[in-house]
């Protein structure tokens, strides 16, 4: 597992709409990335799937929690194993 | 090998000592584990099944026991893996900070 995290100089409002912008997503992903919304709670938390070709992908989770100087954002991301697709 | 194996495989703590133990002693079987770890031979047996199935180990038969060996490459995989993802995760948090900056660039 990776887990990363950053803080960011505005509200979890603010990071939520850049983190849900098209645009934004376009960046991450790529040409060839495609994202799977698991869950989503505004401000709060996104749960993505994240796959690449014939690649079965990762589990990513966002969190976004509002800190003095902003907001800190801390992602983790899981590889998926075919026991997981299997039981999919 | 895929890399779900590997990471489960070291998700458990005693695994990764029973790991740790090998590699530090370059070959290992389970009873010369067991009184080190303070476990069953029967216990450390089961975790070195766990690490020969991720390819993180290698037994061969020598006698009445099995001797493992680490094996490093999945381990490098899994490294790998780790830093190729932790890359793209600081570009991508990088990315959304100026996302964020330029929305509240805009009147």
């Amino acid at each position: 597992m990776v887990a990363r995290d950053i803080t960011i100089d505005g509200d979890p409002d603010e990071v939520w709409e850049a983190l849900t912008d098209p645009e934004l997503l376009a960046e991450w992903l790529g040409e060839d990335g495609q994202a799977l919304v698991e869950e989503a709670e505004p401000s709060e938390r996104l749960v993505l799937w994240l796959y690449e070709d014939d690649d079965p992908g990762s589990r990513v989770e966002l969190r976004l929690v509002a800190v003095p100087d902003g907001t800190r954002v801390t992602v983790t991301e899981a590889p998926v194993g075919p026991f997981a697709l299997a039981g999919a | 090998m895929t890399e779900p194996d590997v990471f489960s495989a070291l998700a458990d703590p005693t695994r990764r000592t029973v790991l740790e133990e090998i590699a530090t002693r370059g070959s290992a079987t389970a009873t010369e584990l067991a009184v080190p770890l303070g476990i069953t031979r029967q216990a450390v047996a089961k975790h070195l099944g766990v690490l020969a199935d991720a390819g993180l180990v290698d037994g061969r038969r020598a006698g009445r026991e099995t001797r493992y060996t680490p094996t490093p490459a999945p381990m490098g995989e899994a490294i790998s893996w780790m830093t190729e993802v932790g890359g793209r995760w600081d570009e991508r948090l990088a990315a959304l900070e100026r996302q964020v900056a330029r929305r509240r660039a805009r009147p």
